[in-house]
């Protein structure tokens, strides 16, 4: 691989880190306030995976409706 | 997270050099987007979704969230353009 094709595979790589850490750190933080309760005391496995599946569907409304957007001022 | 060796970049010849920025000015509008997406995700999904535990996100809910990208982006052309009047008065 040249080296200009081995530094825009390395970006890619790097730019889809910082948008799994992204995700990683909102759905928990909204997550974990939506599905765990004081005093803590156990697990709420079933609500965390179904808040998670729930807000990669919002994410992926949130794109397509901001992306609409950007085309609609663009034209 | 800067792993990326200027060594490397200094390799490069000037063609591929102009390639690259090319590459890493569209990477950088296409990451723009992305974080505004993952705001606007972070701030609409608490305001829009009130049963995360559903299996899925209700119709309204879904509505929810398209209405809530496109207000947050109206207040702010709103915001912008008032910005701006109160500069020339």
């Amino acid at each position: 691989m040249s080296s200009l094709a081995a530094l825009k595979e390395q970006i890619k790589q790097e730019l889809a880190i910082v948008n799994a850490q992204e995700l990683i750190d909102n759905s928990s933080d909204i997550c974990a306030n939506k599905c765990l309760f004081a005093p803590y005391s156990k697990n709420n496995d079933h609500c965390i995976d179904a808040c998670l599946g729930n807000y990669l569907s919002a994410w992926n409304i949130v794109s397509k409706t901001y992306i609409n957007r950007i085309k609609e001022s663009n034209k | 997270m800067s792993s990326i060796d200027a060594s490397e970049i200094a390799k490069l010849d000037n063609e591929s050099k102009k390639e690259l920025l090319n590459f890493m000015e569209g990477e950088n509008s296409k990451q723009k987007i992305q974080m505004s997406v993952h705001k606007f995700t972070k701030i609409c999904f608490p305001k829009c979704v009130t049963n995360v535990e559903a299996m899925q996100l209700s119709s309204d809910e879904q509505e929810c969230m398209a209405n809530c990208v496109n207000r947050f982006l109206d207040a702010n052309i709103r915001i912008v353009n008032g910005l701006q009047n109160s500069v020339r008065q």
